[in-house]
């Protein structure tokens, strides 16, 4: 079999995945605010400084999509998504919000890699997603849910999560 | 004086020594016929060299490699069970984790065929060689088999997951970026189940983390849900198999594919 003929994709962001990426950041500084939110409100029992760390995961990933896009990155969050979560994410169901809200990341970050032209910006995005599904079998755990009863909600994103961006 | 003479002798030696070669050259020349020929004359025969394979890094052989990856996973998990060592939760998680690695080759020989490729349907045989079966006999000779196969589950899944992340920018189909990503995290959703089975106390490693001390951990564990910020392409240490003497154990770095290792088209003509 012969190679195909295909065009090298470009290394870095073009202004079409600069405009995709500056959402996704908005996406990481909303949900680092709303387990900032968690982890202020005292919610999470044993695993709060899971939800520390996984404020500042997104934190980090933020800062990384930032790293690639620079001036361009918005540096602000999505408000709508926050309000839309806040009072999920500080009651007693903070373990299944966040766990949608990981599972909706996911989502979107795959829909984000069948878009993105450059290799830079798709590389970070692939490396963010991985964490962010095992964020969501972890909080599906935080939950109370188990992984041989509902293995589903460790092992899957469903095919009717929304994408957010 | 006798340094005079010692250089005479080197003279001549070697006077001797390339006249003879000289003539033998000639000879040979001679021999060889074609007496048009304008080429230097050659001495011996050399065989024809043979190329180096064609071996570009196409998305077929992205996609060649990844579905030899789920092969040996699916390897590594009958062979789990083989041991028979795994009841319970354990075995049902295990049975669901080989159910979840056989659709997955099932959807990346689907997609090598929509690339017009030739699936490839075994284990990696590198992967297998290096990885698989050594760590499968270090098992074999264990004290703590179940440790031991939990722990190489972790590993193996976590490396599936790098692989699949690994290839992300390889890809020049955005498309298979994410179809690849689709297995990569439920990899990486497997990894993370195991974690919490395995250190159910802290899902979340705070190492490297710019957090408060009160959240810190004071000891670093072996196993997490979530071990980083980011998917690390960084080798996946496994320690497993009996104790020496002094009561080590074999610790295997399990790393994603390299060059060496991914399955070429031109495999198939071998």
């Amino acid at each position: 079999m012969t190679s195909p003929d295909t065009t090298t994709p470009p290394r870095r962001p073009t202004a079409d995945d600069i405009e995709l990426l500056g959402a996704a950041q908005s996406l990481e500084l909303t949900a680092r605010d709303l387990y900032r939110a968690a982890v202020s409100a005292g919610v999470g029992g044993d695993h709060l400084a899971s939800l520390a760390c996984m404020a500042t995961h997104h934190d980090m990933a933020s800062q990384s999509i930032s790293a690639v896009i620079g001036g361009d990155a918005p540096q602000t969050r999505n408000d709508d998504l926050f309000d839309s979560l806040e009072s999920g994410f500080t009651g007693d169901d903070v373990a299944l919000t966040a766990h949608g809200l990981e599972n909706s990341l996911v989502a979107t970050h795959r829909f984000l890699l069948g878009e993105l032209d450059g290799t830079e910006g798709s590389a970070l995005i692939a490396s963010i997603l991985i964490t962010e599904a095992r964020h969501s079998a972890a909080l599906a755990s935080v939950a109370g849910l188990s992984p041989v009863d509902d293995a589903d909600a460790f092992l899957t994103t469903p095919s009717d999560t929304e994408v957010l961006a | 004086m006798n340094t005079d003479r010692r250089s005479a002798l080197s003279r001549r030696r070697f006077l001797i020594a390339g006249g003879a070669s000289v003539s033998l050259g000639a000879l040979l020349a001679a021999c060889g016929g074609g007496g048009s020929s304008t080429g230097i004359a050659r001495i011996g025969l050399a065989p024809d060299g043979s190329a180096l394979p064609d071996a570009p890094v196409t998305d077929v052989a992205l996609l060649r490699t990844a579905s030899s990856l789920e092969y040996n996973a699916i390897f590594a998990y009958e062979a789990a069970a083989g041991l028979g060592v795994l009841t319970g939760d354990a075995k049902s998680l295990a049975s669901r984790f080989l159910d979840d690695h056989k659709r997955h080759a099932d959807t990346i020989v689907a997609a090598t065929e929509a690339a017009g490729g030739n699936p490839w349907t075994d284990p990696n045989p590198r992967l297998q060689s290096i990885y698989i079966e050594p760590a499968l006999a270090l098992i074999a000779e264990s004290d703590d088999q179940l440790g031991d196969v939990l722990a190489l589950a972790y590993a193996l899944e976590t490396l599936a997951g790098a692989t699949y992340q690994s290839f992300v920018p390889l890809f020049d189909d955005k498309q298979l970026r994410s179809a690849a990503m689709g297995n990569g995290e439920e990899e990486g959703r497997h990894a993370a189940t195991l974690g919490l089975v395995l250190n159910p106390a802290r899902l979340v490693a705070s190492t490297g983390l710019s957090i408060a001390a009160e959240f810190a951990e004071t000891e670093v564990a072996t196993f997490y849900a979530v071990p980083s910020a980011f998917g690390t392409l960084s080798p996946v240490p496994v320690t497993i198999g009996p104790a020496d003497e002094n009561g080590g154990r074999t610790t295997v770095n399990l790393e994603t594919p390299s060059l060496n290792s991914l399955v070429y088209e031109y495999l198939d003509e071998e």
